[in-house]
């Protein structure tokens, strides 16, 4: 008798340090993808001082929406963890860019610049990647946050301290535009 | 809710299963042929003398052999003579298509390299599909045909790449490509090439031992006892002749065929966008002919739509990929939830 309790005490210390490892991995997972997307919203702020130096050169009068970039940078650069501050700030940051590239419109020396060009291009991919890498972010907060609220997982979780992370949402309205339209129909 | 993990470890286990169970069943049917073989010729004599160059083996094992079970022993120890062989040959066949699988699927359907700054706009498509499936970015191939198809290769996520037609890239919206690129690296990521090649080597193993034996029987000599080789060789290749066309293609076919709904699901996860995939494959179903991948069955398997014409894709008995229009349809269903 006392053998089966040894057994089912031994199965069930491997079951809980299985699910605890699933755990961590899962959570270390979360961070991998938190790190991923802050790769990308760097490689934003990287780019932004050097497009601001080549706008400056010809459209002078733009002084207001250049500061307005410059300010919605430092203030995304500022909040460090993922979160739904960081989103606003972020979503701030790319509105001031869409409004720096419809008034390029206005300065077409500004347009005909391979600079500003090659800077433009760079952005619109550094948009896209920032949506990928949220878009892999929020699979693994996914995968983690299911993991500690089911059973048995969330009594592991419990225990160990194992909490929840939060969703990256960011405003994607491009895509979205061009994913409700309805380009073939079945 | 099944995440590219969960994949991963499904396809681990199956090739571990794979690996261990093919060598096992080789030996399971030279066994059983060799058995009714020895039975059809009814000469103990004959077995006796078959016997004894293997008869230390036996010996070791500590077993007595009577006359009802030499039958079954020698075969056994046939068997246990060929084991390193056996599997010596597999691992070699297997290392080089391991190591050398996809520069030949390349080479032999005539990829060449895509660069960033040949066409940057469908590099970097691929590079953020890369990204939002977690993914180091593979390698770009295109394929110079009209027709709309694409494939992946690759052990491993870290030596992997993705080929495209010129057809697919015209035709497509970058939407409906990006659903396609979310297709192909999620086999790469699901690691469904690797088990693909082992299957497929794995398989040809048998092939390779049906025909060395084809060229042994022509080869028998002219004496009394070669009529009773011949039976023995002749019952252990209609065996493996049996298993390659009969049970090797159900086994291709269960794996592909769920890896393919794998990855259209997988790649929807990726994209956050089943509908654009699904209207891509409505697309490619019109024409997904690639002339060039006709030689090499293996690949066609890895395809996102069956390259082969209608008549080779029927006479092999089995298609390889599932009904499209049950893709799309399982792809819109996932679009509505």
């Amino acid at each position: 008798m006392s053998q089966t309790i040894l057994i089912v005490l031994g199965l069930v210390i491997i079951s809980i340090i299985m699910l605890y490892n699933s755990l961590v991995v899962a959570r270390q997972r979360v961070r991998e993808g938190a790190s991923d997307v802050e790769t990308q919203l760097k490689r934003r702020y990287d780019l932004i001082p050097n497009l601001i130096e080549t706008i400056k050169g010809y459209a002078k009068h733009e002084k207001e929406t250049l500061e307005k970039v410059i300010e919605a940078r430092s203030s995304a650069m500022n909040i460090q963890s993922l979160g739904e501050q960081k989103s606003a700030a972020e979503n701030m940051l790319s509105d001031t860019l869409k409004s720096i590239f419809a008034l390029s419109e206005n300065y077409p020396k500004l347009q005909a610049n391979e600079n500003f060009l090659e800077l433009q291009q760079e952005l619109t991919d550094t948009e896209n990647k920032i949506q990928a890498s949220r878009r892999f972010y929020n699979s693994t907060v996914l995968a983690l946050n299911t993991k500690i609220e089911t059973f048995p997982g969330v009594f592991i979780a419990k225990i160990f301290g194992f909490t929840p992370e939060k969703f990256f949402e960011l405003s994607d309205s491009e895509r979205q535009a061009a994913q409700e339209s309805p380009k073939v129909s079945f | 809710m099944l995440t590219i993990y969960d994949h991963i470890a499904s396809n681990n286990r199956k090739t571990f299963l794979l690996l261990l169970l093919f060598p096992l069943v080789l030996c399971f049917i030279v066994i059983i042929a060799m058995v009714i073989a020895f039975y059809i010729i009814a000469d103990t004599q004959f077995v006796y003398d078959y016997l004894y160059p293997y008869a230390h083996i036996i010996q070791n094992l500590n077993i007595e052999i009577t006359e009802k079970n030499i039958y079954f022993w020698t075969a056994i120890a046939y068997v246990l003579n060929m084991l390193p062989w056996v599997f010596g040959g597999g691992l070699l066949w297997m290392f080089i298509s391991w190591n050398f699988g996809d520069k030949m699927i390349l080479w032999g359907a005539e990829a060449r390299p895509l660069e960033l700054k040949d066409n940057p706009q469908i590099y970097r498509l691929v590079e953020n599909v890369a990204i939002a499936a977690g993914l180091p970015r593979p390698n770009l191939y295109i394929i110079n045909d009209n027709s709309l198809n694409a494939f992946a290769t690759g052990r491993n996520p870290k030596h992997a790449s993705v080929t495209l037609t010129t057809g697919i890239i015209n035709k497509l919206e970058p939407l409906e490509l990006e659903g396609v690129i979310a297709h192909e690296i999620a086999h790469i990521g699901n690691r469904d090439i690797r088990l693909n090649m082992l299957i497929i080597t794995g398989l040809s193993v048998f092939g390779f031992f049906a025909d060395a034996l084809r060229i042994r029987m022509r080869h028998l000599n002219n004496n009394k006892d070669s009529s009773k080789l011949f039976i023995i060789y002749l019952a252990i290749f209609i065996a493996l002749v049996l298993f390659n066309s009969l049970i090797a293609p159900l086994i291709q076919l269960a794996i592909s065929r769920r890896r393919e709904y794998a990855a259209d699901a997988t790649g929807a996860l990726i994209t956050r966008n089943p509908k654009a995939l699904a209207s891509a494959l409505q697309k490619i179903s019109e024409d997904a002919r690639v002339e060039i991948l006709d030689k090499q069955k293996n690949i066609s398997t890895a395809c996102i739509a069956d390259p082969r014409d209608i008549k080779s894709a029927f006479s092999s008995a089995f298609s390889t990929h599932p009904p499209i229009e049950d893709r799309i349809k399982r792809l819109l269903q996932m679009s509505r939830e």
